[in-house]
């Protein structure tokens, strides 16, 4: 037999799905053939390892107490169409529930809503769990929108309120939406509660909308508190393909206009098409006709081969509020897919009916269970990192969320960002959920709620730190474009550059070490002695992230004066990621 | 298992389940790959067997039942991700807070593995060739592709998945 032969029904073979002659034979070769023997002894790795990796999926219990016992089969309950899959799953989740502790004890509306936000946030469940939520359940209706308070986790750190809103009109429309500072909270003498942070985020589709509204906590003197709004939207999301050829490649400075059928945008002008070895990143300008519904804005999306949308990466807004025009940059990973089969498209949102009202639930915070729970510690111990010093200041532990401050000590200018650290609680790593700023150089980190106190530890595992440095490369004869390695503080690094018109030029820096983040900051030095800095440096994407791929920083100058021989370029900075390993208890 | 399957045509459900009962576990493995979340996959798995005794009567030759019920898995699974995706992300951009962190893609928190870094195609032939441990004939069959490019995709995704192993160990 010939090793292509071979190799063809090796996976077969390995699954004893070879007659016997043929099995024989492809045994005997591959006794003899070294080729063939590494194959196939990978390809039997690589399915053990899938073997292994499904062994280990945990089955759970409720898997068991499926039934087919349908209680109501006349009903809307599996007609995914009508009701939202919303519906369906809470309905499942009750009849399964029967048997699981966990659900039970948890409010039927409520139970949807945690579904979709805990997973980056337990605190929330956590604290519902254990009785620290107080249950509500108020509504206030008006012009066929019913807008219900379900539950209120509060304690010291922070303040949720999980709602619904739901339509009952004839519209058709897959979705409700708030303006941007939609919804207040006020206290009993009509005053916003105060708070450095707050905002809503809201899940749904169809005719009901269930969210969360987050504040910090809540101040003494707030008794009596109402959350309510006075405009909702009914939105319908649409989309359309783009006409756009992607074999061509990068392309930059397409300003390609990008038709919508929205009464919500303006407009969007592609701009750039970067195409990496498995993903593409495009750069597009958005123009919306209002800001109040900022959190409709279209987007690019990209198709791959087999029908589903490509999975996005990463995705950067800028928003410009001279010029009304956002910059949006979306990466997406295209997990090998075939350039020639992936297409784009664009959706948007449209408002369908704005209607205005007045919807408001009082309610009065019971935050005493939450308090008895709460434990405030000083800690003020410091730690150093490439000459900066940070304090921990204090931490909170509360019945929802683990906060730990932190403070720059002196002036900084930047030079270091903790970036891979956390709270450990007895040898594990505390969820992050997000981090705040609480003032002048210090940064909040909020975690989920700690459950066992007997060890718990601040730690420090890496840091990205920006050095000032001062290395020179010498460019001469610069016409065109071209390409040597440097180094830049003991980085090996390909460096590219390309006059750009009359007196410009791009230099880009290619890094593959990951721990070099990028460039920040270059001057040229003129005859004359004078520096000129960069006009412009493009991070590599998604900056700050630690991802196994080549990174490349750009940097462009204008206003040069390219006649001379010698160009004498500086580099003044590069950020680089950095181990360290710095552990300090808390408790 | 064809005498199970002719009762369970005939209406009983004590047929039916126990029909089932061995592929539960794979079949929730299954949803649990295409879907990342242990609820989500647990509503598949119930939504697929309640459909396959409600319509077993459309099941023409009984050898095939469990491709036939793979099949209908395999649906639902692809039903419940394109409303999954239909539903609007939470809006971040409402948060009107300082800093920001990023935040996780919601997928394979139960599994510790790496096939949900690949893409659905190459999942769908390894899963059901190595959980579900089908023929690939019967594989052809449920995904509606020919078997030559099953085995392409099956010899892709081992190259992928080698990959993959290697930058993890790294």
């Amino acid at each position: 037999m010939r090793c292509f032969e071979v190799k063809d029904l090796l996976e077969e073979h390995i699954f004893g799905e070879v007659d016997e002659t043929r099995a024989e034979e492809i045994d005997s070769h591959i006794s003899v053939c070294p080729d063939c023997s590494s194959e196939y002894n990978a390809l039997k790795d690589s399915i053990y390892r899938i073997e292994v990796d499904y062994k280990g999926i945990n089955i759970p219990d409720k898997l068991d107490k499926i039934s087919i016992d349908v209680k109501n089969p006349g009903t809307k309950v599996f007609s995914l169409k009508k009701l939202g899959l919303i519906a369906a799953c809470f309905m499942v989740v009750f009849s399964i529930s029967a048997f699981t502790p966990i659900f039970a004890a948890i409010q039927e509306n409520v139970s949807d809503i945690i579904k979709y936000f805990a997973l980056g946030d337990k605190g929330i469940v956590k604290s519902i769990e254990n009785g620290f939520g107080q249950t509500i359940e108020k509504s206030s209706v008006d012009s066929d929108v019913k807008f219900t308070v379900h539950n209120l986790v509060a304690d010291a750190n922070r303040t949720e309120i999980l709602f619904s809103i739901e339509y009952e009109g004839e519209e058709e429309f897959d979705g409700i939406s708030l303006p941007f500072s939609g919804m207040e909270l006020k206290n009993q003498f009509g005053s916003k509660v105060k708070s450095s942070s707050f905002g809503y985020s809201m899940r749904g589709a169809e005719n009901r909308l269930t969210g969360r509204y987050s504040t910090d906590p809540l101040g003494l003197f707030d008794k009596w508190v109402t959350l309510g709004f006075d405009e909702i939207s009914l939105t319908k999301l649409d989309s359309r393909k783009v006409d756009f050829d992607l074999k061509q490649g990068t392309r930059r400075n397409l300003n390609m206009d990008i038709p919508v059928e929205s009464s919500l945008v303006k407009g969007i002008v592609l701009k750039d098409i970067v195409l990496g070895e498995d993903t593409i990143a495009m750069d597009y300008n958005i123009q919306m006709n209002s800001e109040e519904y900022g959190g409709l804005r279209p987007r690019l999306v990209l198709w791959t081969e087999d029908g589903n949308k490509a999975f996005m990466e990463y995705s950067e807004l800028h928003t410009n509020e001279e010029s009304n025009v956002d910059r949006a940059r979306d990466v997406f990973d295209l997990k090998g897919s075939n350039i020639e089969n992936v297409k784009m498209g664009v959706e948007y949102y449209d408002i369908v009916k704005t209607i205005k009202g007045d919807w408001h639930v009082t309610f009065r915070p019971n935050m005493s269970r939450a308090r008895n729970q709460t434990i405030k510690v000083d800690i003020n111990k410091s730690f150093e990192i490439s000459g900066h010093e940070f304090k921990i200041r204090e931490a909170c532990f509360t019945p929802s969320q683990t906060q730990v401050y932190v403070e720059k000590v002196g002036y900084h200018h930047g030079m270091v960002q903790l970036m891979d650290m956390g709270i450990m609680s007895n040898n594990e790593f505390l969820h992050r959920n997000t981090s705040d700023s609480g003032g002048m150089n210090t940064t909040i980190y909020k975690f989920d709620p700690v459950e066992d106190f007997s060890d718990i530890r601040f730690v420090i595992r890496g840091v990205e730190v920006m050095d000032d440095i001062d290395e020179e490369i010498l460019l001469d004869k610069v016409e065109g474009s071209g390409e040597w390695n440097v180094q830049l503080n003991g980085f090996n690094t390909k460096m590219k550059y390309t006059v750009l018109g009359d007196n410009g030029l791009e230099v880009a820096f290619e890094h593959e070490d990951e721990n070099l983040r990028g460039i920040n900051g270059a001057y040229i030095l003129t005859d004359d002695g004078e520096r000129l800095f960069c006009s412009d440096i493009d991070f590599p994407a998604p900056y700050g992230h630690n991802l196994n791929r080549n990174r490349k920083t750009v940097l462009k100058f204008r206003d040069l004066d390219l006649k001379g021989d010698i160009i004498k370029l500086h580099v003044t900075a590069v950020s680089e990621y950095k181990d360290v390993s710095i552990e300090i208890p808390i408790k | 298992m064809d005498s199970l399957v002719k009762k369970a045509k005939k209406g009983s459900k004590k047929a039916f389940m126990l029909l089932v009962d061995n592929m539960k576990g794979q079949m929730y493995k299954t949803a649990l790959v295409q879907l990342g979340n242990e609820q989500d996959a647990l509503d598949a798995v119930q939504e697929t067997l309640i459909k396959a005794f409600v319509n077993i009567n459309s099941l023409r030759d009984n050898r095939f039942f469990k491709t036939w019920v793979i099949r209908i898995l395999m649906n639902e699974c692809h039903n419940i991700q394109k409303y999954n995706n239909k539903v609007r992300p939470m809006e971040r951009e409402l948060m009107e807070s300082a800093e920001c962190d990023s935040f996780e893609h919601e997928s394979c928190i139960e599994m510790n593995c790496i096939l949900d870094r690949l893409d659905s195609i190459y999942r769908d032939v390894v899963d059901l060739r190595y959980n579900q441990h089908l023929k690939l004939a019967e594989i052809s069959q449920i995904l509606d592709i020919p078997v030559g490019t099953v085995k392409s995709r099956l010899n892709t995704a081992h190259k992928l998945l080698k990959k993959e192993y290697r930058q993890k160990e790294a």
